[in-house]
């Protein structure tokens, strides 16, 4: 019985550090490049935690529409990015390059390109279990840099809406997506 | 024995009230021990500032018991400052946003218990930074109304004739 007790106690552990790891890689990438422009004052760095996020659940949504976005938004768990619009051409062109060479370096699948004459647009996710873990966004233009994360539990439409309501330019154009199906 | 059985009562009773009045004071030792300008609101004066009756603004603040607000006369969040913000993760704050880099300083924590929220914060925008401390349960789905409040110049009005006393005692100080 108590061989049975110490096997249960064992296999929780297992599963709760399994989880920890797990989810102290969401979001792993754009950490490392927060520390590393930490001091940059050219590039805006934010981060919003899951808190914030399960605040939304705490409104009221009018519509079913709305109670449908809030619901999906509470799920998500946190948004971190870098970003500037005043960069040199060959510094965002630079740092574009690297963010997208160091996000396909650290396994994420490749969502969706965009490229116009203003600028390129990238997206990456990691999936597991036919569900979204998080989102990365990568923007190079002539000024502007932008390198998103955004995990937990994701539905890209959300994303789209999410984009319009907190103005995140790039992330619209995952709008493109429902075009292309 | 009847003061030892009274003493263990007394005893987690005073060690559950410490961290309950405490959580306050690395701000406002920050804060007040460097003479910045301070607005402390509660219930009543809470209401007060809603000179035109709005009621999404009633709503918000129905359940706050406390907020200071400080007007620093720091140009970013330096070390110091950090430093009050460190000392509240270590009383289990947690730091649901920051925004930094290109002017920016926010940083907002919040530690939630039942009965018993607390949320502080530095916003500096334009050179201008303010750092507040709120208790108390806050309406988070009636800011959007709120804000509109905001907008409309109904909530804030009576703020403006004691920005108007702050600057002529400003002016004065300088012409000292």
């Amino acid at each position: 019985m108590k061989i049975l007790g110490n096997t249960k106690k064992i296999i929780f552990t297992a599963a709760l550090l399994l989880t920890t790891l797990a989810l102290s890689a969401q979001g792993e990438l754009i950490n490392k490049y927060l520390d590393k422009y930490a001091e940059d004052e050219s590039l805006v760095k934010v981060s919003i935690n899951s808190r914030m996020f399960s605040l939304f659940t705490e409104m009221e949504g009018g519509t079913e529409e709305e109670k449908e976005f809030l619901e999906a938004v509470a799920k998500l768990k946190g948004l971190k990015v870098l970003a500037s619009d005043s960069l040199g051409k060959g510094q965002s062109r630079s740092l574009f390059n690297q963010a997208t060479k160091d996000v396909d370096g650290a396994g994420y699948e490749e969502l969706m390109t965009v490229k116009d004459a203003e600028e390129d647009v990238k997206f990456s996710i990691k999936e597991k279990s036919g569900i979204i873990e998080e989102l990365i966004m990568v923007v190079g233009g002539n000024k502007n840099f932008v390198f998103l994360s955004l995990y937990g539990e994701i539905d890209l439409k959300t994303v789209s809406k999410l984009a319009s309501t907190m103005r995140v330019d790039g992330l619209k154009s995952l709008e493109k997506l429902d075009e292309g199906n | 024995m009847r003061w030892s059985r009274l003493s263990i009562p007394i005893f987690f009773w005073i060690g559950a009230a410490v961290p309950l009045f405490a959580q306050e004071a690395p701000l406002k030792t920050y804060a007040e021990g460097a003479n910045e300008r301070k607005f402390c609101f509660y219930p009543s004066t809470l209401r007060m500032i809603n000179v035109k009756g709005d009621p999404s603004y009633n709503e918000v603040i129905n359940g706050i018991s406390k907020v200071l607000v400080y007007k620093l006369s720091v140009g970013k969040v330096d070390e110091p400052l950090r430093s009050v913000f460190a000392q509240y993760e270590d009383l289990g704050f947690d730091e649901y946003a920051r925004l930094y880099g290109g002017g920016n300083d926010v940083i907002l924590m919040g530690k939630e218990r039942l009965g018993l929220d607390e949320y502080v914060g530095v916003a500096g925008m334009e050179g201008e930074y303010f750092a507040f401390y709120l208790k108390g349960d806050m309406r988070w789905d009636k800011i959007p109304g709120l804000l509109q409040g905001l907008s409309d110049n109904a909530v804030l009005s009576l703020l403006a004739p004691i920005n108007d006393v702050v600057e002529e005692e400003q002016e004065r100080r300088i012409e000292q």
